[in-house]
């Protein structure tokens, strides 16, 4: 095991991870399981069956989107979502059929990653992410760093299922051939990083997979600040920022997307994830996806009372659920059942900069706010909004209480928007250039002073296109 | 498990706790900036003229009423906003910056300049581009420029001695800050007397000091940040070593960094957040071009303190230095 430094930037939060000790709980499977029909960054997706039919698990619903249990599809309707903004979706509404799956032939499971969707933060189809870097791996880098306080089901993971952790690493290291293998947690972690070296002596992969023990910084696990410190230590250059850490042969997993792997290996698909789950009692489970929130806590007796409402992920990156019937899918890792606390009022910014050296990005938080709020588009892209990764440290930071976080989310997806229209804008006018070329062009060929071909004209032609034929012929 | 220990999940706020010394509002900042200025604010009464003090009192409670005025004419909470203690700062701050026995009618409307004319024509704390207290001081100079420069000479045997005239026949002069009494001297001196002045007075010395070990317990309170200061120090010194080098008439270093408002300005003025640069090396260049601008005013200007106009003008230079500075990102 090796210790990287320190990032720079970030914030040495409280370590709060609870539920770790004891084995995560099986939740029983619901009645119902719901699949909104939505991918990465809130694309639409297109379902692939039909109301009345029967799937099995692990069966595509959509692209991007298996489901987790046997069932019929009893319809595609608007449902409730595990989303910020509380918004409804077009979702498969699938009633389980609770009755003994039929043993999938593990043997021919080939690993079909099409319905696996990264169980990071992102939530990125992994297949994707696979393609870009396939054939030319350098480096795969597993990530079971969880930064964030109140989130601790990674580490439950590798505590309690270090093995098929690793069955997974092995089945992603033959897919990509990569030329290094580390798996990265913080240092603190020690009862997770034992129980992977133990697997690992087990497994006898101990110099095929290398530990590297962050400092355990908040957001030190976030993606490209991962990428940059692992190639930090390999003594390479960090990453530029217009590059993505596939352009240099980099692909960072997820821990519990590599356990998914391991799930489809095993049985032909990958059903469950681990919440912990903050109640009056905290503990991980072992949750199928699809199911609603509503039934997670009523198994675990944590159904929210009086003023309390749930919260999806940690205190940073979470946000409060609004209806509970909102389905647990592969980016919820965290259920948190508490009293909201009132946010207190937000004063103006006074330009202290103690959101500048927290920023793990070395962006100028205070910067993008007064550009986001005169809606400076051309201004926010100059200072990097796009490199925010909203993790929420200038909000800590900030004395003011200004949300500086919520600020950038939202010009950063209005920029995203803005592209597309501007997009499909260009598109469009490139078609339409187009066409009045082509509009042009005939008009050119045209002899002026002739109308439109007159019946005689288009004989004419006729004839003599016959003669031509049969003078080649 | 507790409700409270489920929290620890869900508050921000106890996160914002949690990062310790680090963290505190707004309002707590100013508050500590005037805890900073106490031991200074004593020395001076003490050592200088007392009637600091009644000019502190008068300087905050106007400012306090303006705020609450326009607190009200504008329609905002009134209280919320005394609270956040920056008016109660400006006050302290003009307070200090001018003599201290300009008349109160001059005080007052140099408070009224400065919470009306420089924050909330700009819309308040938080927006406005120049410095409150320098403007006001700036206002103040150019209208009553006799009573602005009316220091007190006090019983400084040192200085006078320093200053080659242990006749006291300075008291005829009236302004007297140490670069006062310093340019003053070097008006009347001729060129062939050599001028012997290493000190700018002790009394004068000792506040300096005060306020330098006050701004390094906001510094070790993490309420200001080195950049701006230290820019500030070192090209004023450096400006000031090179014109010694070049003419032996000009202000020794010693004078120019422990006379005058150099000190006070380096941690109190030019650290002001709201008016300054917001990014480290913003705030380097701000410091340095605060430096730079002083020695100029106070070398070739007719103003005997070139401080608060370099303020104002590298205020009004803060947003190029915003649009310039690109972030590394990382
Ligand atoms: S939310 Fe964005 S701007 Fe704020 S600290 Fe994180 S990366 Fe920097
Ligand atoms: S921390 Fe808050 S008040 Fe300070 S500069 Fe940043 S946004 Fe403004």
């Amino acid at each position: 095991m090796e210790t990287l430094p320190r990032i720079s930037g970030g914030m040495d939060l409280p370590r709060f991870k609870p539920g770790v000790q004891h084995p995560p709980v099986t939740i029983a499977l619901p009645a119902t399981l719901v699949f909104p029909l939505i991918g990465h960054q809130g694309r639409a997706l297109q379902a692939c069956v039909v109301a009345g039919e029967h799937v099995h698990a692990g069966q595509l619903l959509a692209p991007g989107m298996a489901a987790s249990a046997k069932g019929v599809v009893r319809a595609i309707e608007d449902h409730a979502t595990a989303h910020p903004s509380g918004m409804t979706a077009p979702s498969v509404i699938l009633d389980v059929d609770h009755t003994r799956e039929s043993a999938v032939d593990a043997s021919s499971a080939t690993l079909d990653l099409a319905g696996i969707v990264g169980h990071g933060g992102a939530g990125f189809s992994l297949s994707r992410k696979l393609s870009t870097v396939a054939d030319r791996c350098r480096c795969l880098i597993i990530n079971a760093a969880e930064c964030e306080p109140g989130i601790a089901c990674d580490e439950s993971l590798l505590c309690h299922d270090a093995g098929a952790v690793l069955e997974g690493i092995k089945a992603l290291i033959t897919y990509l051939q990569p030329e290094q293998c580390v798996l990265a947690i913080e240092s603190d972690k020690t009862h997770a990083i034992t129980s992977f070296e133990d697997a690992l002596k087990e497994g006898k992969a101990t110099g095929e997979i290398r530990v590297l023990a962050l400092h355990p910084t908040y957001p030190s696990g976030a993606e490209r600040l991962l990428v940059n410190q692992v190639l930090k230590w390999q003594g390479l250059e960090r990453l530029p920022s217009h590059q993505r850490p596939g352009d240099r042969g980099i692909a960072c997993i997820n821990v519990a997307t590599a356990h998914a792997v391991a799930q489809i290996l095993n049985t032909g698909a990958a059903t469950q994830r681990l919440v912990t789950v903050n109640a009056h009692e905290a503990c991980t489970a072992r949750v199928t996806l699809g199911t609603p929130v509503q039934h997670v806590l009523d198994v675990l007796g944590a159904l929210p009372v009086g003023a309390q409402r749930v919260r999806v992920g940690g205190p940073l990156s979470g946000f409060e659920l609004a209806d509970l019937a909102a389905p647990v899918l592969t980016t919820c890792n965290a259920l948190t059942v508490a009293t909201p606390v009132p946010e207190e009022p937000v004063l103006p910014c006074i330009r202290c900069g103690d959101c500048v050296p927290v920023c793990p990005m070395g962006l100028y938080p205070q910067q993008l706010f007064a550009l986001a709020q005169a809606q400076d588009s051309k201004g926010l892209q100059r200072k990097g909004i796009d490199r925010c990764i909203t993790c929420g440290c200038c909000d800590i930071a900030c004395p003011s209480f200004i949300n500086l976080t919520t600020h950038f989310r939202s010009a950063q997806s209005r920029l995203r928007e803005h592209a597309e229209t501007e997009r499909a804008a260009t598109h469009a006018e490139a078609l339409h250039e187009r066409h009045r070329e082509r509009v042009a062009r005939d008009e050119q060929r045209t002899i002026p002073g002739t109308e439109a071909p007159t019946r005689t004209a288009v004989s004419s032609a006729l004839s003599r296109a016959r003669a031509r034929r049969k003078r080649s012929g | 498990m507790s409700e409270q220990h489920t929290r620890r999940a869900v508050d921000i706020g106890l996160l914002r706790q949690s990062t310790g010394a680090t963290w505190r509002a707004t309002p707590v900042i100013m508050r500590q900036v005037i805890l900073a200025l106490l031991p200074g604010i004593v020395l001076y009464a003490y050592l200088i003229d007392a009637r600091v003090l009644l000019g502190l009192t008068i300087a905050v409670i106007a400012a306090l009423l303006f705020e609450a005025m326009v607190m009200w004419l504008r329609k905002r909470p009134v209280t919320s906003r005394l609270g956040d203690g920056s008016a109660a700062v400006t006050g302290v701050l003009l307070a200090l910056s001018v003599p201290p026995g300009l008349p109160a009618w001059q005080l007052i409307i140099g408070c009224g300049v400065a919470i009306l004319l420089a924050k909330h024509v700009f819309g308040g704390l938080g927006h406005n581009p120049f410095n409150p207290a320098m403007v006001a001081f700036a206002v103040l100079i150019v209208s009553f420029p006799v009573t602005m420069t009316d220091w007190p000479m006090t019983a400084d045997p040192v200085a006078r001695v320093a200053l080659g005239d242990p006749a006291g026949t300075w008291d005829a002069m009236t302004s007297q800050t140490p670069l006062d009494r310093y340019r003053a001297h070097a008006r009347i001196t001729t060129g062939d007397t050599v001028f012997t002045l290493s000190s700018p007075g002790t009394a004068w010395v000792v506040i300096a000091l005060a306020w330098l070990g006050g701004g390094l317990w906001l510094l070790w309170m993490r309420v200001i940040t080195w950049h701006a200061p230290v820019a500030l120090l070192v090209s004023l010194g450096t400006c000031h070593g090179l014109a010694t080098l070049i003419s032996p008439t000009a202000m020794p270093i010693g004078i120019a960094l422990l006379g005058g408002a150099t000190l006070f300005g380096a941690f109190f003025i030019v650290t002001d957040p709201v008016s300054g640069a917001a990014t480290p090396r913003g705030r380097l260049l701000f410091g340095a071009g605060v430096g730079v601008l002083t020695f100029l005013i106070r070398q070739f200007g007719s103003w005997p303190e070139g401080f608060a106009f370099a303020v104002l003008i590298m205020n009004a230079a803060v947003p190029l230095i915003d649009r310039l500075d690109r972030p590394r990102v990382r």
